[in-house]
């Protein structure tokens, strides 16, 4: 028997090795390569905050609504929306009455869930008593989108002492295919608000099937086993930490999905996910470095990149109530010593362009703001100068302060974009300090505790596509996203004024305004818009850029 | 001294598992306070971008953080049970990523870990252990030689380096191994999971197609891991292995003309020892030290729910890991120390 041993090990060795390439998908289905893992399928769970979560759930799931096709390609091969039209999705049409401030929503027929559950008005109603009930573990995201769309009563008092977690009229059935949805006020965010998948809406008796009593809107259930809703495709096969594998849901709505099955896996590491797009192993591959997105791109052999600038970009933020930064004049300098060019080269792969605003450039009310900054350390010195830091003298009292905090994990991009920044400023004299943080103590201390006096951040982006919404949670003081603590009461003034306004031209004009207000003595300095990019074999099309950043895999079509 | 007919000294084990007791008990004590002194707050990254006051504040409450540190302990220990069963009542608490169970998500992960390292270690032992005598019998002669070289060269890279090495030698170049995707093709049928542990299961289920799909899928891994273990374990059998037979009782053995067998079971016999505490220790270390392989592969074994953890300050994941690599680290270690003690009868003493 001892020597058998060895003999059996090397042939199941061996053995395997034989069934090494018998992995080539059918042409309906595809792999899709993703460094981490679904870690909830629960909206209201922490979980949905991973990317992969949030590209699981909005292939499950399904809008009221959704943006309308813009008929137009980025120059790397992404279809765009065009963010001012909609078309419906779960709602077939919808009316506004200004009077009585409500949209009646009209709901589609015959539209049946992956278990077979017919959508009714009773699952809009469930959608909006579970998001109001503020009773996941998540700082409730579906609440904060009905809050920010307007939704009435969706506000403060569902927090203690009040506790008023109970859905009112403010969303009521008139029958199985009609709701009418009170807001507070009417806001332009009301209908980008629905196409959010944390607004997406749930299957109520698959749901309600898998309630128990200690967890009555099924939050257990949906973080770890499945999403029921009446999206394009079913969830067939989900490996915690390994692989989630998904089927078209024949009953869609829309028409069966082109592509059968969807095998959407994790691959940590980078070098992997390029080699098993390479081999054809793997059709579709996500989240590498611009480096390794421009390496696809040259080597070529059947594998193309696509990539669009849509709302991911770099800015450099510094703390508006500290010294020296309370100085616009310091804030100015800092601005006219930023190598943006050599930036969006040496990290971006020539992949970013200039942010020229305040608001992403692709969002329905951006504007090219009066002042632009560009890299003069003439002017920047001069600025210092005139400041009270003469080449940077007096700026050596503010050791802490000078450190610039990015997010360590994503060394690969912002390492040598600080470098870049701290090599400029040394120039003018100022000893610039690099502090790379774990993720989570940068998202504690800049998000949470807004306590960081100069930080680089290429992760944050604001999901509903309005410049109002792009500024109104950063840049008012008790914005929950003012990272700098900012504090201008004309810009409070300016901003309340946008989202009362009704008249959309008006909107975008008082939105111009506050952009050149801010850009003028900037709190934060935009650097760059850079491209979101996936590295595709030659054979799949179809990739359509959704504001949340993750494929829709309805939309792919395999050649 | 207490024993059974084995010779089994039972007083040295319960005495052994009593003080492995206190040890858990510190350690987890230990461990929920460093991670309660980490400088940074879990909530800001659990509640993501643009979350208000109001919303930390809920996400705070609800995990219990607005409570002191030793409310949060009761509750973490299973004292104070208002808001369910805790440690002492069996209940490791849930993940505050993903919601599921601390039991759950090491059911997930810990099998794939303890597959991956049980063979590694299975093969490292298999090749290590012939290699290391014959090289010891003939020290001066090129086997030995070349065992020396071998043993410096393969732990003088980090895994992951190896990992890597092998993925471009035999699945870029070769086309000998799979993509190192995970461990199972996606098309394969997953069997009814009954230990975990994939190549079990599915020989449980007589499912033959999916066990060679698993083992193609972890023959690369496991080979680059038990290249790396094989040579600390080389070095220690050569050299325990020529310590024995240079002793004088081996000389003494020789002189009373014994069998070369019988010399040779003497020789394994003392210089195992030292082999196993060592084997111990490395297979303790690597429940969670086997992350870079796991992460080179695509494993998502419990190194890689460890990592991902931490850097989360998903607080209970990180108590339920260290919980469970400290109990199955001194289980081994608990495990080798009644091994030596059956060898060696006078360290029960």
């Amino acid at each position: 028997m001892r020597r058998v041993v060895p003999f059996l090990v090397l042939a199941t060795l061996v053995a395997g090795a034989c069934q090494s390439n018998s992995s080539t998908p059918s042409t309906t289905s595809i792999t899709i390569l993703t460094p981490s893992s679904v870690a909830a399928l629960d909206t209201e769970a922490p979980g949905m905050l991973v990317l992969e979560s949030m590209q699981a759930i909005v292939n499950l799931g399904e809008p009221l609504i959704d943006f309308a096709p813009a008929g137009t390609t980025s120059p790397d091969g992404v279809k765009q929306l065009d963010f001012n039209k909609f078309d419906g999705r779960l709602a077939e049409s919808w009316s506004l009455d200004t009077s009585t401030k409500t949209w009646t929503m009209h709901l589609r027929h015959n539209v049946v869930s992956c278990v077979g559950n017919t959508f009714t008005a009773d699952d809009v109603l469930y959608t909006f008593s579970r998001a109001k009930s503020i009773t996941g573990s998540l700082g409730p995201l579906g609440w904060f989108f009905y809050n920010t769309a307007g939704v009435a009563n969706f506000d403060n008092s569902v927090f203690p002492p009040t506790s008023q977690t109970t859905l009112g009229d403010e969303v009521t059935k008139v029958d199985d295919y009609t709701v009418k949805i009170k807001v507070a006020t009417v806001r332009r965010l009301f209908l980008p608000a629905m196409t959010d998948f944390f607004t997406f809406i749930w299957d109520s008796k698959e749901m309600k099937a898998h309630a128990t009593s200690s967890d009555p809107w099924t939050h257990d259930y949906t973080a770890n086993v499945n999403a029921p809703g009446f999206g394009p495709y079913c969830l067939e096969k989900w490996t915690k930490g390994s692989d989630f594998i998904a089927h078209a849901n024949p009953k869609y709505y829309r028409g069966k999905a082109s592509i059968d099955k969807i095998d959407f896996r994790t691959v940590p590491e980078d070098a992997n996910r390029v080699a098993a797009l390479q081999s054809g192993a793997a059709q579709i591959v996500q989240a590498l470095t611009p480096k390794e997105f421009d390496f696809l791109k040259k080597a070529g052999n059947g594998v193309k990149v696509n990539g669009i600038v849509g709302n991911q970009y770099l800015f450099f933020g510094m703390a508006w109530n500290i010294k020296p930064y309370d100085n616009p004049l310091v804030r100015q300098a800092f601005a006219e010593a930023i190598p943006y060019d050599q930036i969006l080269s040496t990290s971006y792969y020539g992949t970013a362009h200039k942010w020229e605003g305040t608001v992403p450039s692709s969002y329905v009310g951006f504007h090219k703001t009066a002042t632009q900054y560009s890299l003069d350390l003439t002017k920047a010195g001069q600025l210092l100068a005139q400041a009270g830091y003469p080449n940077g003298q007096g700026l050596d009292k503010f050791p802490n302060i000078l450190q610039l905090a990015y997010v360590a994990e994503r060394e690969g991009t912002l390492g040598p974009t600080a470098t870049l920044i701290q090599a400029s400023f040394k120039q003018l004299g100022i000893n610039l300090q690099l502090n790379p943080l774990p993720q989570a103590q940068f998202a504690d201390r800049v998000y949470a505790k807004h306590d960081v006096g100069l930080f680089l951040d290429d992760q944050d982006k604001p999901d509903l596509v309005t410049g109002e919404y792009a500024l109104g949670p950063f840049m008012t003081t008790t914005g929950p996203g003012n990272y700098t603590k900012y504090s201008n009461p004309q810009m409070d003034a300016l901003v309340a004024q946008i989202y009362a306004e009704s008249d959309p031209v008006k909107q975008n004009d008082l939105l111009a305004q506050a952009q050149d207000m801010l850009m003028a003595a900037p709190n934060w300095i935009p650097i760059a818009e850079w491209e979101t990019q996936w590295g595709v074999r030659s054979n799949i099309s179809g990739i359509t850029w959704h504001p949340e950043d993750q494929l829709r895999w309805y939309d792919l079509k395999v050649t | 001294m207490v024993e059974d007919g084995l010779g089994m000294p039972w007083k040295y084990v319960f005495r052994r598992l009593g003080i492995a007791l206190v040890q858990l008990a510190a350690i987890s004590v230990g461990v929920f306070f460093l991670m309660r002194a980490l400088p940074a707050d879990p909530v800001g990254h659990l509640v993501g971008f643009n979350a208000s006051p109001e919303a930390i504040a809920h996400t705070r409450h609800f995990l219990h953080l607005d409570r002191s540190q030793w409310d949060q302990l009761a509750i973490y220990l299973g004292l104070d049970t208002s808001s369910g069963p805790g440690l002492i009542q069996g209940n490791l608490g849930s993940s505050w990523t993903t919601g599921t169970t601390i039991a759950e998500e090491v059911r997930t992960y810990l099998p794939i870990t303890l597959e991956l390292i049980t063979y590694s270690f299975f093969v490292a032992v298999l090749v290590a252990v012939p290699i290391g005598l014959a090289a010891a019998l003939k020290p001066r002669g090129p086997l030995s030689r070349v065992v020396f070289v071998y043993s410096l060269f393969a732990g003088a890279q980090p895994e992951f380096w190896w990992g890597l090495t092998f993925i471009f030698l035999f699945y870029v170049k070769l086309h000998l191994a799979p993509a190192p995707l995970g461990i199972l093709n996606p098309l394969a049928q997953a069997p009814r999971t009954v230990t975990g542990m994939v190549t079990i299961d599915s020989l449980i289920a007589g499912n033959m197609s999916t066990f060679f799909e698993a083992a193609s899928h972890l023959m690369l891994p496991v080979l680059t891991l038990a290249f790396v273990l094989s040579g600390p374990i080389i070095k220690m059998v050569r050299q325990n292995v020529l310590k024995t037979l240079q002793s004088d009782y081996m000389m003494y053995a020789r002189s009373l003309g014994l069998s070369q067998f019988r010399i040779a079971t003497y020789t394994l016999k003392n210089s195992l020892a030292p082999c196993l505490t060592l084997i111990g220790i490395l297979y303790g270390y690597m429940l969670g030290g086997a992350v870079l392989i796991e992460q080179v592969f695509s494993l998502g074994g419990l190194g890689q729910y460890a990592v991902r953890s931490v850097l989360t300050f998903d607080f209970p994941a990180i108590q339920g890991i260290v919980l469970v690599t400290t109990t199955g680290s001194l289980l081994i270690l608990l495990s080798s120390d009644v091994v030596h003690a059956l060898i060696d009868p006078r360290i029960a003493r």
